[in-house]
C-alpha cells in the first residue's frame, strides 16, 4: 500500500519560484541560462568600470581600447545568445528574470553612473533598456500564455497594485507638501513590486 | 440581465470611481494648501487622504468584478501593459536622477500609471474588435 501511494506520488520539484501561479518552475537549463546573463553584465559592468577609470587617468592605450571594445561585444553577444535560446523554448519566466537582473546589474541607486565623465556614459545609462524591453516584453507574453486561474490570479493582484500605488502616490503628494523630502522613483518601483506580490499572496491563497 | 441594466451599472461605477478619484485629488489638494496645514494638524490631514483612498481601491476592485469575460481579459492587458511600463519607467529614472534630472514628483507617477492603463485599454480593445 505504501509503495503504491509513494509510486504515485508526482515528481518532486527541485526548484520551484511562482509569480503568475502554482505550476511555474525554472529548469536546471533555464537557471544557469539566467545566471550567465547575469554574469555577463556584471562582467560587462566591471570591464566598463576598469576602462573609464583607465580612461580618466590617461593609461589606456590603443591595444587596451581595443580589447576592451573586443571583451564587451563578447560578453554582449554572450547574453544574446542565452535570452535567444530562452526565448526560442518560449521559456518567459527565465527571460523575464535574465533581463530584470541583467537591468539591475547596472543599477546605482543615489550614486554616478558606472563610466561618469566619459564617451560611454550615455551609451552604458541606455544599454540597460534592453534587458528592460526583453523582460517587459516576456511579462506581458507570459500573462498572456498562463491559464485560466494564474491570469485570474495575476489580473486580481495587478488590478490590487494598481490602485494601492495610484493611492500611495497622491497621498504622498500630499505629504510632500506637509514637508517630506521628495523620493527616488526607486521607491515608487518598490510599492509597485511590493503591493503586486502581496496581491499575489491573497489572490492564490484564495484559490487553494 | 439585460444588455441596457448591465451597461448602466457599468456607468455606475465610472461614475463612482471618477467621483472618488476626484474626491481624493480634491482632498490632497485642498490639504495641500499653506492655510490648511498651518491650522489643521497633519496627522488629521493624512487621515483624510488615507480615508478617501480606501473607498476608492474598493471600486476599482467591484468595476473591475463586474467585467464581462472579453472585456476583462483586455483590462488584464492593459494592466500588465500599465504595471511592466511603471516599474520599467521608476527602474530606469534612478539612472537618468543620476545623470542629472530630479526626483520625479508622485502626480508623475500617478499619471505614468492611469495613462499606460488607457493606451492598453485602447490598444488591445482594438485587436479584439
Amino acid at each position: 500500500m505504501n509503495a503504491d501511494v509513494t509510486a504515485e506520488r508526482p515528481p518532486k520539484k527541485r526548484f520551484e519560484f511562482t509569480a503568475c501561479g502554482p505550476s511555474v518552475k525554472l529548469s536546471r537549463e533555464a537557471i544557469q541560462e539566467v545566471s550567465l546573463v547575469y554574469a555577463s553584465a556584471i562582467a560587462l559592468r566591471i570591464a566598463v568600470k576598469v576602462w573609464s577609470r583607465l580612461e580618466t587617468s590617461g593609461k589606456l592605450t590603443p591595444t587596451r581600447n581595443l580589447l576592451f571594445a573586443a571583451g564587451g561585444v563578447l560578453l554582449i553577444s554572450l547574453a544574446a545568445f542565452f535570452f535567444r535560446r530562452m526565448i526560442r523554448r518560449r521559456d518567459y519566466w527565465p527571460v523575464f528574470m535574465a533581463g530584470a537582473l541583467a537591468f539591475a546589474a547596472f543599477f546605482r541607486f543615489d550614486k554616478a553612473p558606472v563610466a561618469a565623465g566619459t564617451a560611454l556614459e550615455k551609451p552604458i545609462v541606455l544599454l540597460p533598456i534592453l534587458p528592460a524591453a526583453l523582460a517587459t516584453w516576456a511579462f506581458l507574453s507570459m500573462i498572456r500564455e498562463a491559464d485560466e486561474l494564474e491570469r485570474r490570479i495575476n489580473y486580481q493582484a495587478l488590478s490590487f497594485a494598481f490602485v494601492v500605488t495610484f493611492a500611495v502616490t497622491l497621498a504622498y503628494a500630499l505629504l510632500e507638501d506637509l514637508g517630506l523630502p521628495r523620493v527616488s522613483s526607486f521607491w515608487w518601483w518598490l510599492t509597485l513590486a511590493i503591493s503586486w506580490g502581496v496581491g499575489l499572496t491573497i489572490y492564490s491563497r484564495r484559490y487553494r | 440581465m439585460t444588455r441596457e441594466v448591465v451597461a448602466s451599472r457599468r456607468r455606475k461605477n465610472w461614475i463612482e470611481f471618477v467621483g472618488v478619484a476626484a474626491c481624493l485629488l480634491a482632498i490632497s489638494l485642498v490639504a495641500g494648501l499653506p492655510a490648511v496645514t498651518r491650522a489643521v494638524p497633519p496627522g488629521v490631514l493624512i487621515a483624510a487622504v488615507l480615508a478617501a483612498a480606501g473607498p476608492l481601491i474598493a471600486v476599482f476592485g467591484g468595476m473591475l468584478r463586474d467585467l464581462d469575460e472579453l472585456e476583462r481579459r483586455i483590462a488584464a492587458e492593459a494592466l500588465a501593459l500599465s504595471f511592466v511600463v511603471t516599474i520599467a519607467a521608476m527602474f530606469a529614472y534612478p539612472f537618468l536622477e543620476g545623470v542629472g534630472l530630479p526626483p520625479l514628483r508622485p502626480q508623475t507617477v500617478a499619471f505614468v500609471l492611469v495613462s499606460s492603463f488607457a493606451v492598453g485599454i485602447e490598444r488591445f480593445s482594438r485587436r479584439y474588435q
